[in-house]
């Protein structure tokens, strides 16, 4: 399998304190690459390395590689990085004061990266894609806030890939859903991977075994374990990785 | 036994006097208002007619007339003032928001502060000295621009704590779609803070609408139709501070006709930002 994104020698520290260490990952094209391990093992942080939010944040410091397609990110233009690594946080934030087609619509408005004209056919597209098109389809002027948390989640989605990015990052993406809406967006990500590579953090290890192709295992900033789901969950080679799939540290 | 009951009877009648003393201080402190609105209303609906709204002022002492001219002026020296204000307001609210944490925007931001509690007198005299003095003429737009300095800090301030109220997630959420930074804060931030943003610039249009002492030595008043930005202009408040001072009952009335007129307007402000409050 083609590699995506590699990652190589990854060192994150906030302020003073070291978050990230040494991370060496190969994320495969065209699959869900599963991110897990406890709380405040840096999980989140790994994710936001990649499509430089950290550059945001004063105090954070980035140190290492961030190859996408061989290209590393943090010599290219970030927005265009962002604008390619797309991402879709914990909590649904849709944008407040717009409405369903405004804010699919938004990222591409703002880049200016299409005409009106063609917007409407991307907003469609995306909405279709994130598996929300029949249910806001007749609402498109109602308000992004108006929408259930589930559909929000698939809102923002829909936002992220009008975009039409080749990768995209979710943080613990269904972590704030009911089981119902849970079970929506994991089989709208399971479709998602014919066109897109998916790093998907999370913290529900089931979640992990039932979508993701690859899981790596982080503990302390460190990835412990990489490997396809299956096999890691099968045959954990190291101790530490058994110790938490079991349940036994957390 | 008993004394969990003495306690108890004590701590009721603890209670109740707190309440009286709570009722009370409030009764005494809504009097004040209370008779306010009423003697504007008792005096001030006598002078609305027609001739009120449409006419200039007459000569002194004599009942004809209207104060149109002060209508119009305060309108023109609020909209001006607006134009200059706003703009620069809301943009020093965005600079205060992303920068004011950092060391060298301290000076701006106390320097906001500082504006925001200048007596509204001291704008007066310093647009008198930059602007009056020179120009050799109080004018319209002297008035506009003081009362501009007033608009400034109240909506800087409102702005920036609008924006403070913007959970950090959406801006994220923003940036993570590759917007530019200034596009994320005005399109993103400032769009989803824009309901607190409007009420502090309705705060502030109400707040300028019932200033005098700036346009005292700025703009001065006059006893006919606005003439050109370069010339004074007459307004509300300061046909209501000459009016009152007047010996003849014809000026006074009108000078609470206007009273009443500025008092609409300011419920009618309040109003809408309240309403606008809740439906957020």
């Amino acid at each position: 399998m083609k590699t995506k994104i590699e990652i190589r020698n990854l060192n994150v520290w906030f302020s003073k304190r070291q978050v990230i260490y040494d991370v060496n990952l190969k994320i495969p094209e065209q699959a869900i690459t599963a991110v897990i391990g406890p709380s405040g093992c840096g999980k989140s942080t790994l994710l936001r390395a990649i499509n430089r939010l950290h550059d945001l944040i004063p105090e954070a410091k980035v140190k290492g590689e961030v190859l996408l397609d061989g290209k590393d990110v943090y010599k290219d233009d970030p927005l265009a990085v962002r604008r390619k690594i797309g991402m879709v946080f914990q909590k649904p934030v849709p944008f407040p004061s717009m409405s369903i087609f405004e804010n699919v619509a938004i990222g591409v408005k703002l880049n200016d990266l299409a005409k009106k004209e063609k917007l409407e056919k991307i907003v469609e597209r995306s909405l279709r894609m994130a598996a929300l098109w029949d249910e806001v389809k007749d609402i498109l002027d109602s308000p992004g806030t108006s929408l259930s948390v589930g559909q929000q989640q698939r809102l923002t989605i829909a936002r992220t890939l009008a975009l039409e990015p080749e990768v995209l990052l979710m943080d613990e993406p269904t972590s704030a859903l009911d089981p119902v809406s849970m079970k929506k967006i994991e089989e709208l990500i399971v479709n998602l991977k014919n066109d897109y590579t998916i790093v998907i953090v999370t913290h529900d290890m089931r979640q992990a075994a039932r979508i993701s192709d690859f899981t790596a295992f982080m503990y302390d900033g460190k990835i412990i374990e990489f490997n396809e789901t299956s096999e890691l969950f099968r045959n954990p080679k190291e101790e530490i990785t058994e110790k938490y799939i079991t349940g036994r540290i957390s | 036994m008993i004394s969990t009951i003495s306690l108890r009877v004590k701590k009721k009648i603890q209670n109740t006097f707190l309440f009286l003393f709570a009722s009370l201080s409030t009764v005494i402190a809504i009097i004040p208002l209370f008779s306010i609105i009423f003697e504007v209303v008792k005096n001030g609906i006598k002078a609305i007619n027609l001739d009120f709204f449409i006419l200039l002022p007459g000569p002194v002492g004599e009942s004809v007339g209207g104060i149109a001219n002060a209508i119009q002026g305060t309108l023109i020296l609020v909209t001006l003032a607006s134009i200059i204000g706003i703009p620069i307001g809301v943009i020093t609210g965005i600079y205060l928001y992303e920068y004011g944490r950092e060391k060298k925007s301290t000076l701006i931001s106390f320097s906001v502060d500082l504006l925001y509690d200048l007596p509204s007198i001291v704008v007066g005299i310093f647009v008198y000295i930059v602007v009056v003095s020179p120009m050799h003429s109080f004018s319209t737009i002297a008035g506009a621009l003081a009362l501009a300095i007033v608009m400034i800090p109240i909506i800087a301030k409102t702005t920036e704590e609008s924006l403070t109220l913007v959970p950090s997630t959406i801006s994220e959420a923003g940036i993570a779609l590759g917007i530019p930074k200034w596009k994320n804060i005005i399109f993103i931030v400032l769009n989803s803070a824009k309901s607190g943003v409007l009420n502090g610039i309705i705060l502030a249009v109400t707040r300028i609408t019932g200033e005098t002492a700036p346009l005292i030595m700025t703009s001065l008043g006059s006893t006919f139709w606005f003439s050109g930005i370069n010339k004074p202009i007459n307004s509300l408040t300061l046909l209501i501070w000459r009016y009152a001072m007047q010996p003849y009952p014809s000026a006074v009335e009108k000078a609470w006709g206007a009273a009443f007129l500025l008092l609409l307007v300011a419920l009618a402000l309040n109003l809408i930002v309240k309403s606008g409050g809740k439906s957020k």
